[in-house]
């Protein structure tokens, strides 16, 4: 008896060396180059945008801070799978407390034609490289195990994502030439800019459509497991759909069925298609690509949707506070940035034809 | 279902719960069921129902020639027929699947060697050499158990029939070094076959655009790839049995030590070897025919010579076999079959000569330099006939060779041009295959030295402290792990020996 | 023909068949006491035995004999 007790401590505390070098190794070899909201110190984030790139070319953290004294981050990635932002603010809540959560809407509007892929035998399946950038940018949680526990229905090789190890193997080489990384704060706060401008004709005025056009079964799935977690969280969460250069009559109709959804669980939602005017977007100057904002889109999507926050969710000023001194280092780092992007620019105004925001 | 999968780990561990949860005297319950699901999702239909077929008919016929029916000389003369009809089927079948194929179908799973074991069990069961009475719960197992479906080994009733299915009882002995052997299995294939593969099928892809210096580089990177493929295939088979407590028999042992190629042969594929040996080289010799002409070549030759010509033709005709055996096709007829027997008879018919070489310069064969000198001889001679087995076929082999001699002009030396990285592996590939092979010749030294004492190398890890052994598992596990050569784009799960 | 008889013969015949006069072989020697004793040897010893004792091995019995003991015994049985 005494024998297998001690056979049995010896295995479980063998399999838990393994588990733990196996995370070390995991983190070491796994492509994280990219810097994440989990840099930020505990519980400085006011605001947390959810969702794909159009939140990191349209909403800069950094400019509304400069203006209002904002504290938001966003936790985007290009293409980001509508089924794993839930896990994406679980994890972030076990460091900040935000008190207000923006989720992009579009997410669960391209699900169909970006996110999922369906095989010969007609099941759907979640793209695996997507999935990626959302789990290769998590620290190894418990909460992170149950996302991929939780949507490994919905993967065709669930084990490599589970022990990615298995997947990033090969990486060893790369993870040898780079040493360690430093990881620092990223004072861009999840902010991309981008430059290019393609010119698009002004959409026509989609504001009187009030038709719906269902999601698909798994889209609406995705969506009511979202709005239930988050109807049930202390913070205030509201569904943006973000600016595109053609949005069509479909998409419309499909942000009307969402948004009746969203208020089943009295969870708000705008679409910003509707107030072009209002953000003042010119649609010859302001879009890098069809879903992305050039620099003049950001500034004047972000002074907008500033605004809008002040006058309906009650955000805390944080400039000056004691705690955040380092978003004023990060402000002139930005600035630093903004200088380099744009050298002819003056400091506050970015827009190339020199007016005001 | 692939020997090194998800599927094979997780289908192990239940097949283990559910044998140790069973009474001790059904455990092999859990053994039939498990083979008949292993080839049912691994074989598919054809090779579930072929498998099937040959268990029934193995039981039938073994029971029907060891009955009191045909004990006696009076029907004896049936007692052939049904023998002969039993040999009849498997050769049929080897005949229909592998070699006419009409349908142009995939071999069913494992045929070429449960079928090996199918008719030796035969002809022990006709020939009166098993003692108790066949169970059909043994005869059924040593054909169908399933870790033996990839690869083999070649089993016998009377050897392996009653630890097979005996019960075993759990001992954790048992589990910890079928998981140790099955890692190091893992170790040998993914990281240093699967390596090897690369360069080799970067050579034989385009062997005139290489040097005499990379094709000859590329037969020893080759002998290595089919070494650690197969080995490794059978540490795991091995290791795989050994967690359920049965010791199935070994086929390779350190064959790369032996100093001649017959030697060789009785370490490399030994199953094989010794089925040859006593189904087909014995039987033959044995035979009146043979008797005949062994007294017929005496009377002319000699009595010490007389026995040469007798022994070389049962062997021309078991080599013929063994490169039958691995395909109907010349390059395995020649490359390993008759390779190997003219070797074998050159060393042989020359051996008076070379002892007097020996004599005249004083060469003392009883130490280790002069051992080393003979396995590389050895080594060489495997690689020639390897060689063919890996060409595409007889010609392509030929043309090989001839790429060897003729491009002797374009040598530039290989380890000082960059050339080696032409080979299809970046250096940090080329490191690990070094280090790898560093520690799998390290490992073979002690198992060899340690075969004479009958101990192994895990019986000598056993030994160790613990710290030490954790590292070394630790270090083993890891290694597979980050260096093994799997997943996206790697279909290292097939074995090179699966598809015989 | 008595057991110790058997034996004599048997032994002469391995010196004939290994071309040495020093072998002495007894009920327990196998194949690992006697150098040269290869499975080639094996088949020569056998047919020069069954023609000493005029006699035939089962085919079973040529690959089974696990020492000369159990050779004497198949000798004993069937001369």
């Amino acid at each position: 008896m005494k024998n297998t007790v001690k056979t049995i401590v010896k295995s479980v505390s063998f399999l838990l060396i393994v588990a733990i070098i196996w995370c070390a190794i995991t983190l070491w070899v796994r492509p994280t180059d990219q810097m994440t909201i989990y840099e930020e110190p505990d519980n400085t984030v006011d605001m947390l945008m959810v969702g794909s790139s159009a939140w990191y070319t349209f909403w800069a953290p950094m400019a509304s801070y400069e203006a209002c004294g904002y504290t938001s981050f966003n936790y985007a990635q290009g293409g980001m799978p509508a089924d794993l932002m839930k896990y994406c603010i679980i994890e972030t809540l076990k460091h900040q407390k935000p008190s207000l959560v923006c989720i992009d809407a579009r997410t669960f509007v391209y699900r169909a034609e970006n996110t999922v892929y369906i095989t010969e035998d007609g099941k759907e399946y979640l793209k695996d490289n997507y999935v990626r950038t959302v789990s290769d940018t998590m620290p190894l949680s418990l909460n992170r195990m149950k996302m991929i526990l939780d949507i490994s229905p919905k993967l065709e090789d669930p084990l490599s994502n589970f022990a990615d190890l298995l997947f990033y193997h090969d990486e060893w080489k790369q993870a040898m030439n780079k040493g360690t990384v430093v990881k620092g704060r990223d004072y861009t706060k999840g902010f991309d800019i981008h430059t290019k401008t393609t010119a698009y004709d002004k959409p026509d005025d989609m504001s009187g459509i009030t038709a719906e056009l269902e999601l698909p079964e798994s889209a609406e799935a995705a969506l009511r497991d979202l709005l239930d977690y988050c109807s049930k969280q202390e913070f205030k969460t509201i569904f943006v759909a973000l600016p595109v250069a053609s949005e069509d009559d479909e998409m419309k109709m499909q942000y009307n069925y969402m948004s009746r959804i969203c208020s089943e669980y009295g969870i708000p939602m705008i679409d910003s298609n509707d107030y072009s005017d209002e953000i003042g977007l010119n649609y010859e100057t302001d879009f890098d690509d069809e879903t992305h904002a050039n620099y003049n889109g950001t500034t004047k999507f972000t002074a907008w949707f500033s605004l809008y926050v002040m006058k309906n969710y009650p955000l805390a000023d944080r400039r000056g506070q004691e705690g955040y001194e380092f978003w004023d280092e990060d402000l002139s780092k930005w600035n630093g940035l903004l200088d380099a992007v744009f050298p002819d620019r003056v400091a506050g105004n970015t827009n190339e034809n020199g007016g005001g925001n | 279902m692939a020997l090194i999968s998800t599927w094979f780990f997780v289908f192990l561990i239940a097949s283990l719960i559910i044998y140790y949860i069973l009474p001790i005297k059904i455990r092999y319950v859990a053994l039939c069921l498990s083979s008949a699901v292993y080839m049912y999702f691994a074989g598919g239909i054809l090779g579930t129902i072929v498998l099937a077929s040959f268990v029934i008919l193995g039981i039938l016929f073994a029971k029907i020639m060891q009955s009191q029916f045909f004990s006696g000389e009076a029907r004896s003369g049936l007692k052939r027929l049904v023998y002969i009809i039993s040999m009849l089927l498997p050769v049929a079948a080897l005949l229909l699947f592998k070699y006419i194929n009409p349908f142009g179908i995939e071999a069913p799973m494992g045929i070429a060697f449960y079928l090996m074991t199918f008719m030796g069990f035969m002809t022990d069961a006709y020939q009166g050499a098993i003692r108790e009475k066949i169970s059909p719960v043994g005869a059924g197992l040593i054909i169908g158990f399933f870790p033996m479906m990839t690869s083999g080994p070649i089993v016998r009733y009377g050897e392996n029939a009653t630890n097979i299915k005996e019960g075993h009882k759990f001992c954790y002995i048992n589990i910890l070094h079928g998981i140790q052997r099955i890692l190091w299995g893992t170790f040998k294939k993914l990281i240093i076959s699967e390596r090897c593969a690369v360069i080799v099928n970067t050579v034989y892809a385009a062997p005139d655009t290489f040097s005499s210096a990379f094709l000859v580089f590329a037969i020893f990177a080759f002998v290595l790839q089919l070494y650690t493929d197969f080995s490794g295939c059978m540490d795991i088979v091995v290791g795989a049995a050994e967690m359920f407590g049965i010791k199935l028999p070994e086929n390779f042992d350190t064959p790369f030590f032996s100093r001649n190629v017959s030697e060789f042969w009785r370490r490399w594929h030994i199953t094989l070897g010794a089925w040859l040996k006593d189904y087909v080289m014995y039987p033959v010799l044995h035979s009146e025919l043979f008797r005949k002409f062994k007294k017929a070549c005496k009377n002319k030759i000699g009595k010490k010579h007389g026995e040469k010509p007798a022994l070389y033709l049962s062997m021309f005709i078991s080599w013929t076999i063994i490169g039958y055996w691995h395909g109907g096709s010349l390059k395995y007829i020649f490359g390993v079959g008759w390779w190997f027997l003219a070797i074998i008879v050159l060393g042989e018919l020359l051996s008076p000569f070379f002892g007097w070489i020996k004599r005249v310069l004083k060469i003392r064969t009883n130490n280790t330099s002069y051992h080393i000198f003979e396995s590389l001889r050895t080594l060489m001679f495997v690689g020639v006939g390897l060689s063919f087995f890996r060409a595409a076929s007889f010609s392509v082999g030929i043309d090989y060779w001839k790429c060897i001699f003729t491009n002797a002009q374009n040598q530039k030396g290989m380890l000082f041009s960059n050339d080696i990285y032409s080979l299809g592996l970046d250096l940090q590939d080329i490191l690990v295959l070094i280090v790898a092979f560093i520690i799998l010749l390290l490992v073979s030294i002690i198992q060899y030295k340690n075969a004479k004492k009958g101990t192994s190398v895990r019986g000598w890890l056993d030994q160790q402290n613990l710290v030490f052994r954790w590292t070394v598992y630790i270090i083993l596990i890891f290694a597979v792990v980050i260096f093994g050569k799997y997943g996206q784009g790697y279909n290292a799960a097939d074995f090179i020996y699966q598809g015989f | 023909m008595s057991r110790q008889e058997i034996l004599d013969s048997v032994n002469s015949v391995f010196r004939e068949v290994f071309d040495r006069d020093e072998i002495t072989v007894n009920e327990e020697t196998t194949a690992a006491d006697v150098e040269g004793w290869d499975s080639l040897r094996h088949i020569t010893l056998i047919e020069a035995i069954e023609d000493e004792f005029d006699m035939r091995f089962k085919m079973n019995e040529v690959t089974g004999m696990k020492n000369v003991g159990e050779m004497l015994d198949i000798i004993a049985e069937r001369i």
